[in-house]
């Protein structure tokens, strides 16, 4: 069967540095993509898409969910890593709103490359800016394949330890 | 820790609850149990094409590992994987009506009000703690260990106590707590741990 979708670029844990930036991803949030938002991933609170409920709650508009939020650092990292990397943490807190209406930037940097369990490990510092200020932060701890094994997607067992 | 705004919107406040027989002392005496039940919540959904389809499209996610099995296999999975984000709260749904419930919108609610929903962790019971009357949302911890896959279907066990951190903050007195919960696939692999923080407190009564 022929494959329907090109592979991406892999990214691999022995050519990454401390400090590298990932690329970032803009994201335009309007009223529908607050709709199937809510509806891809079963959140309806009116909070998510009722600007009414959002602005009576101290808000500037309807806005995203935690989990929303979070799929938009899903969008960035998966973006980059390839098909062979895996996420093994993430760690977030909300700071500010993310509107309908509004434009979020996402990015990342590597903020710490290392082995552990044996696993190659990064840690990469996430952040979500709103128009008015850092709406999100926290990190990603993405398990990367070496090119000593091109095509070895990292697994790891209930305790976190490579398997 | 700290509380990051502050004015915190209504929008993000939960009810009142507490006794004023308890102090934080009592909460922190508490960490480690289990305010579950012994429930545990089964999601309603089997994972398919078009419900990854449905997640993956909005904030379009073009790694093809969640769009192809071929790809996916050949990256060491079973099948299409679901997005690591999707595991809590999306694929861990339990549904909001099954016939023979009553509707969830009655015809005198009015337009703007909020039908029942269901749980997504298993709850019963809170921990001993002072009165407090708000609590919203301050951070989350997710682990992931066995990939979700394609064909799986998750469940939530645990509300574990995790931590008790009481502190005075700019919105209020009251503590930092978390609860923690594990995911399971249906052969009863673990699929992540997710830990969830909240602030509960009383606000600060305005001068």
């Amino acid at each position: 069967m022929a494959i329907k979708y090109s592979i991406p670029q892999q990214v691999y844990w022995d050519d990454v540095n401390e400090g590298d930036e990932i690329p970032s991803v803009d994201f335009n949030l309007t009223i529908q993509r607050m709709v199937i938002a809510a509806g891809g991933n079963r959140n309806f609170s009116p909070l998510h898409h009722n600007t009414r409920i959002g602005k009576a709650a101290g808000a500037g508009d309807m806005f995203l969910q935690n989990g929303s939020c979070l799929m938009l650092w899903e969008r960035v990292v998966s973006d980059w890593c390839g098909i062979y990397a895996r996420v093994k943490k993430v760690t977030f807190r909300i700071t500010d709103f993310h509107n309908a209406g509004e434009k979020i930037h996402v990015g990342g940097k590597i903020a710490r490359k290392y082995q552990e369990d044996g696993l190659n490990l990064v840690d990469l510092k996430m952040q979500s800016d709103t128009p008015r200020k850092v709406g999100m932060t926290g990190t990603v701890v993405l398990a990367l394949p070496t090119r000593s094994n091109l095509t070895g997607t990292p697994r790891w067992n209930a305790k976190g330890v490579a398997c | 820790m700290s509380a990051s705004n502050k004015n915190v919107p209504a929008s993000r406040k939960r009810g009142p609850k507490g006794d004023t027989g308890y102090t934080w002392d009592d909460t922190i005496a508490a960490i480690g149990k289990d305010y579950s039940g012994g429930k545990v919540l089964v999601a309603d959904e089997t994972i398919d094409e078009s419900s990854l389809a449905r997640y993956c499209e909005v904030f379009e996610f073009g790694n093809p590992i969640f769009w192809d099995d071929e790809i996916a296999q050949r990256a060491g999975y079973r099948a299409q994987v679901a997005p690591w984000a999707s595991i809590k709260d999306t694929f861990s749904y339990g549904g909001s009506w099954r016939p023979g419930e009553p509707t969830r919108y009655p015809l005198d609610m009015e337009i703007d009000a909020r039908g029942a929903n269901a749980v997504r962790v298993p709850t019963e019971g809170e921990p001993p703690m002072p009165p407090v009357t708000t609590t919203f949302f301050t951070d989350m911890t997710i682990e992931f260990f066995e990939p979700v896959c394609k064909g799986d279907n998750i469940s939530v066990m645990g509300r574990r106590l995790a931590s008790v951190s009481p502190k005075t903050t700019s919105v209020g007195e009251g503590a930092f707590i978390s609860f923690a919960s594990e995911y399971f696939n249906q052969r009863g692999e673990l699929v992540a741990r997710a830990t969830q923080g909240s602030y509960t407190y009383n606000p600060k009564k305005k001068d």
